[in-house]
C-alpha cells in the first residue's frame, strides 16, 4: 500500500489535472483553496522531480525557462485512490457525527 | 569599503540561525553577495534595512541528479514571483530576502517535504565526507608514516603540505559526519512524531578553524608544486600537473556539454564514466610520453660554483649519464641531488640539504643512520636465515661487518636473540664515524661497512654520498670529493 499523500503532494496532483507550469500551479492551489493552502516554490520543486521520477506526472513541454506538466495515468490513479481514502474518512467521521455509534454497542 | 569578508559557516543543519544572523547584518547595512565554500562570506555595502531573509534548499545539477542549469533558473525566477530577491546560494542552498513590510509567499510550506530535501543533500554531502574520510585516512599513514621517518619526504614542500593537510582533512571529514547523521536521525524522529525540525544553532567554530587552516596548507601546497615546476625547473613537478590540467580541463568540458543536459540518470552517469575513463587514458598516454621524453633527455646540470655536488666527471672519469634534481620545504628551504654514472667506472649519488637549523639537520642525520640500519636489517636477513637454519656462516655477512667469529659466539643460541646480536655487530662495525676534523665537519659517519656511503652535517647543511664501483677508502676519491664539496 502506498504512503498516504502529504498535503501539498495531493494538491499539486490535483492541479496537474490541467497541464500547469510551476508558478501557475502554485497559483491554483492558492485559489482552489482560496488561500488556506499555499505551497511554497522551495516545496514544490522538492516534488516534482520526485512525482516526474515516480512516473506520477510527465512534462510535456519546456519554453522560456518554463516546464509544463501533467499528470499521468499511474499518477491519476494515486490520486483517484487518496481521493477514495478521503471520502472513506468524511464517510467515517459524518457516521460519527450523526450518532450512529450505537451500533457498535449493539453489534452482538 | 563597499564590500566586507568574515569567515563564517553555514551548512543544511544551521541555516535558520544563519537567516536571523543576515538579517542582523543588513541592519548594520551589509548584504550577504557571496559565500565560497560554505565559510568565506562576502558582503556588500547596503542601506541600513529590516530585511526578512529565507534560505532554501534546491539540489542543484549534479550527476545524482536530472536537474539542469534551467531547472535551478526556473526555480530562481518562480521565488522572485512570490516575493523574494535572490542574494546568493551556497552549495544546495539559496538565499532569498525581501523587505520586512512586503508580503511574500513563504519559499517552504511543508516541514516533511523540507526534510526530504535536506536529508538527500545530507546523504550526498554524507557520501562525500566518508570519502574523503577514508581516502584521509590512507594518505595520512603513508604521508605521516614518510614525514617521520623517511630521508626525502621532510625534503619535500609537496610531502610536508599533505602531512600537515591530511589530518585536518580526517578530522573535518568525521566532524562533519558525526553531525550530519546526527542531524538527520534527530529529525527523522521528530518528522515521525509531528514535532518541527530542529536545527543547531551555532556558527560550529570547530568547522571555521578546520576549513582556514585547511584553505591556507591548500595555497601553500598549490604555491609548492607551483614553485617546483617553474622556479625549480623540476621536470617531475611539470609532469605532475598535467594530470590537473587534463583533468580541469575535460572536466570543464563535462560541466558544459554533459551536464546541462536534461537526460536520465543512467545517460548521466554513462557520461560521467565515459569522462572519467578519457581523462585516465589521456593522462596515462601524455603522462607515458613525457615521462619518455624526460628519461631520454639529459638534465641539464646546473652552475657547479652554485652546488655542492659531485660527479663522474670530478673524478676524472668520463660521464655517460647524469641527472640533477631540486627541491623545496618549510623545513629544508633548499636541497637538491645529483646521480652522475660512467659505464665504465660506476656512479655517484649526491643529496644536500640546507636545514631551517642546525637541530633539524641533526635529526635528518639520524634519519640516514637509521636509513642505512634498515638496508642493513633487509640485505642481511636471507643471509641469517641460511647461516642458523645451516649452522653455517654465510660468507656474504663479511661485506655487512660480521664475521665467523661473530656468527660461531652466537650460532648456538635462539635464533632471534642470535640474529639480533649479529645485526649489533653489523650496525657497530658499519655505521661508525668518519674523522670529521678531515671532512672539516661536525658530524661525519660511514653507513655501511664498505664505506662507501657517508653522510655529513656542518651546522644547517646536510650532505649524503652514496658511491658505487668505488670507496671512501680510496685516498684520491675521499680527498677529490672533500675538495669538490668544499666544507
Amino acid at each position: 500500500m502506498n504512503k498516504p499523500l502529504t498535503q501539498p503532494m495531493f494538491y499539486i496532483l490535483l492541479s496537474l489535472k490541467e497541464k500547469r507550469h510551476g508558478y501557475e500551479i502554485m497559483q491554483y492551489i492558492e485559489w482552489l483553496t482560496e488561500g488556506k493552502v499555499q505551497v511554497g516554490p522551495g516545496t514544490l520543486y522538492s516534488l516534482l522531480p520526485r512525482f516526474e521520477k515516480d512516473k506520477y506526472i510527465e512534462m510535456i513541454s519546456e519554453e522560456d525557462k518554463k516546464k509544463t506538466y501533467l499528470i499521468t495515468d499511474l499518477g491519476r490513479d494515486v490520486l483517484n485512490g487518496e481521493i477514495q481514502r478521503f471520502e472513506a474518512m468524511i464517510g467515517h467521521a459524518n457516521y460519527v457525527k450523526e450518532g450512529k455509534e450505537d451500533e457498535f454497542q449493539n453489534r452482538n | 569599503m563597499n564590500f566586507k569578508i568574515e569567515i563564517n559557516y553555514i551548512n543544511i543543519d544551521n541555516y535558520p540561525f544563519m537567516e536571523r544572523f543576515f538579517e542582523k547584518k543588513a541592519r548594520e547595512g551589509w548584504l550577504i553577495s557571496k559565500i565560497y565554500q560554505g565559510y568565506i562570506f562576502v558582503y556588500k555595502r547596503i542601506k541600513p534595512e529590516d530585511l526578512d531573509f529565507s534560505i532554501t534548499p534546491y539540489e542543484i545539477e549534479t550527476f545524482f541528479t536530472r536537474k539542469t542549469k534551467v531547472d535551478l533558473e526556473e526555480f530562481q525566477s518562480v521565488c522572485q514571483h512570490v516575493g523574494w530577491n535572490y542574494a546568493t546560494k551556497t552549495s544546495d542552498l539559496h538565499i532569498y530576502y525581501k523587505e520586512k513590510t512586503d508580503d511574500a509567499m513563504p519559499l517552504e510550506t511543508d516541514e516533511e517535504e523540507l526534510f526530504k530535501s535536506l536529508e538527500a543533500i545530507g546523504k550526498k554531502q554524507e557520501v562525500g565526507n566518508y570519502l574523503m574520510t577514508i581516502l584521509s585516512v590512507v594518505l595520512s599513514w603513508f604521508i605521516l608514516g614518510s614525514v617521520f621517518k623517511n630521508t626525502s619526504a621532510v625534503k619535500d614542500g609537496l610531502h610536508l603540505s599533505l602531512a600537515f593537510l591530511m589530518p585536518a582533512a580526517l578530522a573535518l571529514g568525521i566532524v562533519q559526519i558525526i553531525d550530519l547523521n546526527r542531524f538527520i536521525n534527530r529529525n527523522r524522529k521528530n518528522i515521525e512524531e509531528g514535532l518541527p525540525l530542529d536545527f543547531d544553532s551555532s556558527r560550529k567554530p570547530i568547522y571555521k578553524i578546520l576549513l582556514i587552516y585547511m584553505n591556507i596548507v591548500f595555497i601553500l601546497l598549490f604555491y609548492h608544486i607551483l614553485y617546483s615546476a617553474f622556479i625549480l625547473e623540476n621536470k617531475s613537478a611539470i609532469i605532475g600537473l598535467i594530470p590537473g590540467i587534463i583533468g580541469v580541463s575535460i572536466g570543464t568540458l563535462y560541466r558544459f556539454i554533459v551536464k546541462p543536459r536534461r537526460m536520465e540518470l543512467e545517460l548521466k552517469s554513462i557520461g560521467l564514466v565515459f569522462t572519467l575513463l578519457l581523462t585516465i587514458a589521456l593522462n596515462a598516454f601524455i603522462g607515458v610520453h613525457f615521462i619518455d621524453a624526460l628519461l631520454d633527455q639529459d638534465q641539464d646540470l646546473p652552475d657547479r660554483e652554485d652546488y655542492k655536488i659531485v660527479l663522474m666527471e670530478d673524478l676524472d672519469e668520463g660521464e655517460d649519464y647524469a641527472t640533477f634534481y631540486r627541491n623545496s620545504s618549510p623545513l629544508f628551504p633548499h636541497s637538491y641531488e645529483s646521480y652522475s654514472y660512467s659505464r665504465s667506472a660506476g656512479s655517484i649519488k649526491a643529496e644536500y640539504a640546507g636545514a631551517i637549523n642546525s637541530s633539524i639537520a641533526q635529526n635528518l642525520v639520524k634519519r640516514y643512520k637509521n636509513r642505512a640500519k634498515k638496508a642493513l636489517v633487509t640485505r642481511t636477513n636471507d643471509l641469517f636465515r641460511y647461516s642458523f637454519d645451516y649452522g653455517e656462516f654465510d660468507s656474504f655477512l663479511k661485506f655487512y661487518g660480521i664475521n665467523e667469529e661473530d656468527f660461531n659466539k652466537v650460532k648456538d643460541m635462539d635464533k632471534i636473540e642470535g640474529k639480533r646480536k649479529l645485526r649489533e655487530v653489523g650496525f657497530a662495525n658499519s655505521i661508525i664515524k668518519a674523522d670529521e676534523s678531515f671532512w672539516g665537519v661536525d658530524e661525519a659517519y660511514y653507513l655501511d661497512y664498505m664505506k662507501t656511503e657517508i653522510i655529513l652535517r656542518k651546522d644547517r647543511e646536510v650532505i649524503y654520498i652514496d658511491l658505487e664501483g668505488m670507496d671512501f677508502l680510496d685516498d684520491h676519491i675521499e680527498n677529490t670529493i672533500k675538495n669538490r664539496l668544499s666544507l
